[in-house]
């Protein structure tokens, strides 16, 4: 076990809602990441509720700036442009948030790059560079009501849905590591950096992997189903009330998960007609919806008579694709996250904070996770 | 041009979604990856609507192939001893191996991580499975929305009153191939400057976690009441779709600023918007019932692209809530090249999605998914130098099948 996997690496970050995640992510592989940040402090600190603690940061902001390091500069002063283009001249990544805010004070990227030739420089954008729709306002929401992600999360009587947090923003910003760590391998192979331009509106239309396709391949529109996941002609039911929550399970087309369930039940004398279909032979996504449900009435009368956790057992003993449906506190108190050092503390002293919080990445067999450092004071 | 990634050599064990989207990803950016696939045990994706023509063909799902842009298909059957030997030729080869399976059958093909080290000294390898490979829950089996679910993310989803909710796509699948990118694509780099290879074991349940940091803080410091379930924002007012002209039609309309609600007023021309309280956000928080309800009343007989447009002009973040086709059709997503067409050899002339950057000097390119099988005698004779005569013999007896 080494040092952290981009330890090496300087990245000077100006962004505040949509970008701030590409240096997390940077900040969590061991990256060094300096936030700039305007006179006064990123507007985004002011966004959603902050700590009783400590009012120089929202939660929100803490959580998603965590491990980095803090500098004010005004880019508007030629004292600050001269600051960041100093900065920037040793820096081996830039992440710029919302568009290409230093060359719109003059520091460009052919500018900067003439001094620094390896510098990559990010931009998350919510848009597409010279598009029409560059520079247009834009949030999380409306990114994800523009994806064709949005349309089909929720219910039918109901308006369509976003998906918990700020995922559009959360998307761009993975890619925009995704970007920043493929420059970096082009780097090492011709020694020059380049500018890469991520489209948050594109990043969210890319995780919508369905919709489009559906229209494109058989001019079928999707609606909302609710707890229904749609494959082919039907649509399966995803989420059971058990006797003491909800558990997820749907019959899918896995033969052996779905007989390995109707043996469970057979054992409570439950399976019913369920019992006598030949499930290696039937194309669940081909089945009409009628039997679909009148299926799925008797597997609902048998998950009301059964706990979450005898569910979850029999399923991880047989591998029937069964699982808890967890509450965040129930993800918090996880035994599991635990045993892989999954919950980490975000301690702040500064603040007066001693708070979960999620991470790392992934395990490596190279390095050993930490604890992150906590998100940079207002002014440090 | 160059691909950003060219040179990169991957051999991708993975199915389904959760490892071929990362090696699309790394595809497209030119990095020759080998999916290893099998007659014997069909990628499901392979099998997932919708088909062209409507006919279930595992050469003629768009699922998989705008899942599987890019890449050299090869078949090779691991329940054959002699397939075995093959994908350590793979391994052997590769930069990077890519594997999804359940916990332990590659240990039982004899391809743990320390054998593969022992084929290839700096081998990357990259786990994707739903709880990771390492923990009480390692063994668990299951597919994108397992993830939705141990995450706490179905329970934060849906609407107050109602169940957990699981929309009918699995966002699991999404999020931990990216952070698999990013994996493949930072260990790669440690390799570089260390020589050495490792074994990245990503979760579909962390990355989910990972992307609410907002969430869970204000969940450990707040309490659960304070996160809200919904649309609705603790930091904007307004903050929701709202209904448009035609069935199940809807605009997103947000403002996160005072400017962007002044915007907002004068846009709308709403005289009941100018009352004291909805002046500030947290006093339209309090009565967002109220303001939801008198926004939607303007917004019903509006067409959701034309009241989006006009409100973006006048400063307002707003949006169309997009369906399949609107997304599909949309000018924006074609003028930058978000669709590329290639040519496929079953599925003929299609559109597939890119990835959503450019670069300003390395290429990105979307070539087709490979059909079944396609590049049996590309990989085998050209990249690992086996005979060609020996490679039909295999493939007869059913090794290479």
């Amino acid at each position: 076990v080494t040092g952290k996997m981009l330890s090496h690496l300087k990245v000077v970050e100006l962004a505040d809602d949509l970008g701030a995640y590409t240096g997390r992510i940077l900040a969590e592989l061991g990256a060094r990441v300096i936030k700039v940040e305007p006179p006064g402090g990123d507007p985004a600190r002011r966004r959603g509720p902050a700590p009783a603690a400590s009012g120089d940061a929202s939660l929100s902001w803490l959580g998603w700036n965590a491990g980095k390091t803090g500098a004010i500069l005004d880019v508007q002063t030629t004292a600050g442009r001269a600051a960041v283009e100093q900065l920037v001249g040793d820096a081996d990544i830039l992440v710029q948030g919302g568009g290409d805010r230093l060359a719109a004070v003059g520091l460009t990227y052919e500018r900067l790059s003439e001094a620094n030739p390896g510098l990559i420089s990010v931009i998350v954008a919510p848009f597409a560079e010279g598009g029409a729709l560059e520079g247009a306002p834009a949030s999380d929401l409306t990114l994800m009501a523009m994806s064709g992600i949005m349309h089909m999360v929720g219910d039918p009587d109901r308006p369509p849905l976003k998906l918990p947090g700020e995922q559009a923003y959360a998307l761009a910003g993975i890619q925009g590591a995704i970007a920043a760590l493929t420059a970096l391998n082009a780097r090492a192979a011709g020694g020059r950096g380049e500018r890469v331009w991520v489209s948050a509106y594109q990043s969210a239309v890319l995780a919508g992997y369905r919709d489009p396709i559906m229209w494109e391949w058989t001019g079928r529109i999707g609606q909302r189903t609710g707890n229904r996941l749609v494959r082919g002609k039907s649509g399966v039911r995803q989420v059971w009330q058990v006797k003491d929550g909800y558990v997820t399970w749907s019959l899918v087309d896995n033969p052996n998960m779905v007989k390995g369930m109707i043996a469970l039940m057979r054992v409570d004398d439950a399976a019913g007609e369920l019992a006598a279909v030949d499930w290696d032979n039937t194309l669940l996504a081909d089945a009409p919806q009628e039997q679909i449900e009148a299926w799925e009435a008797i597997l609902e009368r048998w998950f009301l008579t059964k706990t979450k956790g005898e569910l979850a057992a029999r399923s991880a003993e047989k591998g029937l694709g069964l699982s808890k449906i967890d509450t965040p506190q129930e993800a918090l108190d996880s035994e599991h996250w635990a045993a892989r050092g999954f919950w980490r503390r975000l301690k702040d002293e500064s603040r007066g904070l001693d708070l979960p919080f999620p991470g790392p990445l992934f395990r490596s067999s190279a390095v050993e996770p930490e604890d992150p450092a906590p998100a940079p004071a207002l002014g440090r | 041009m160059a691909g950003a990634l060219d040179g990169v050599k991957i051999a991708d064990f993975s199915w389904v979604g959760a490892g071929p989207r990362a090696t699309k990803d790394l595809a497209d950016n030119g990095a020759l990856v080998v999916k290893i696939e099998s007659r014997q045990r069909l990628d499901l994706g392979r099998m997932s609507p919708p088909f062209k023509d409507g006919k279930r063909d595992p050469d003629g799902s768009a699922f998989f192939a705008q899942t599987n842009t890019s890449k050299r298909s090869v078949t090779i059957n691991l329940g054959e001893p002699r397939g075995v030997e093959i994908a350590k030729a793979l391994v052997a080869w590769a930069d990077v191996v890519v594997e999804n399976f359940s916990k332990g059958y590659l240990d039982r093909l004899g391809l743990s991580f320390a054998q593969m080290q022992a084929i290839n000294p700096a081998v990357i390898l990259i786990s994707v499975s739903v709880a990771g490979r390492e923990g009480p829950l390692s063994g668990i089996r299951g597919y994108g929305n397992s993830a939705a679910a141990l995450s706490g993310q179905a329970a934060l989803s849906g609407w107050d009153g109602r169940p957990p909710h699981m929309p009918p796509f699995a966002y699991g699948d999404v999020v931990a191939p990216m952070f698999a990118t990013v994996g493949v694509l930072a260990a790669l780099e440690h390799r570089r400057r260390t020589g050495a290879g490792q074994h990245v074991d990503v979760s579909q349940v962390e990355p989910l976690m990972h992307a609410l940091p907002d969430i869970f803080l204000q969940h450990a410091a707040l309490g659960p009441d304070h996160v809200v379930r919904g649309n609705r924002s603790l930091s904007a007012a307004p903050h929701g779709a709202y209904p448009c002209r035609g069935k199940d039609q809807w605009c997103a309309i947000v403002c996160e600023t005072d400017e962007q609600w002044r915007a907002l007023r004068a846009a709308s021309g709403l005289r009941a918007l100018d009352e004291d309280r909805f002046s500030t956000l947290p006093s339209r928080k309090l009565h967002e019932d109220a303001l939801d309800a008198l926004i939607g009343v303007w917004t019903e007989s509006q067409d959701k692209h034309l009241l989006a447009e006009r409100l973006r002009q006048a400063g307002v973040p707003a949006g169309a809530v997009q369906d399949g086709r609107d997304v599909f059709t949309d000018p924006e997503l074609i003028v930058h090249g978000h669709y590329v067409r290639v040519e496929h050899p079953k599925m003929g002339a299609s559109d597939m999605p890119a990835p959503p950057m450019r670069f300003s000097r390395s290429a990105i390119v979307v070539g087709p998914a490979p059909l079944l099988g396609q590049h049996n005698r590309e990989v085998f004779v050209d990249l690992l130098g086996m005979d060609a005569a020996r490679i039909s013999e295999l493939e007869a007896e059913g090794v290479l099948a």
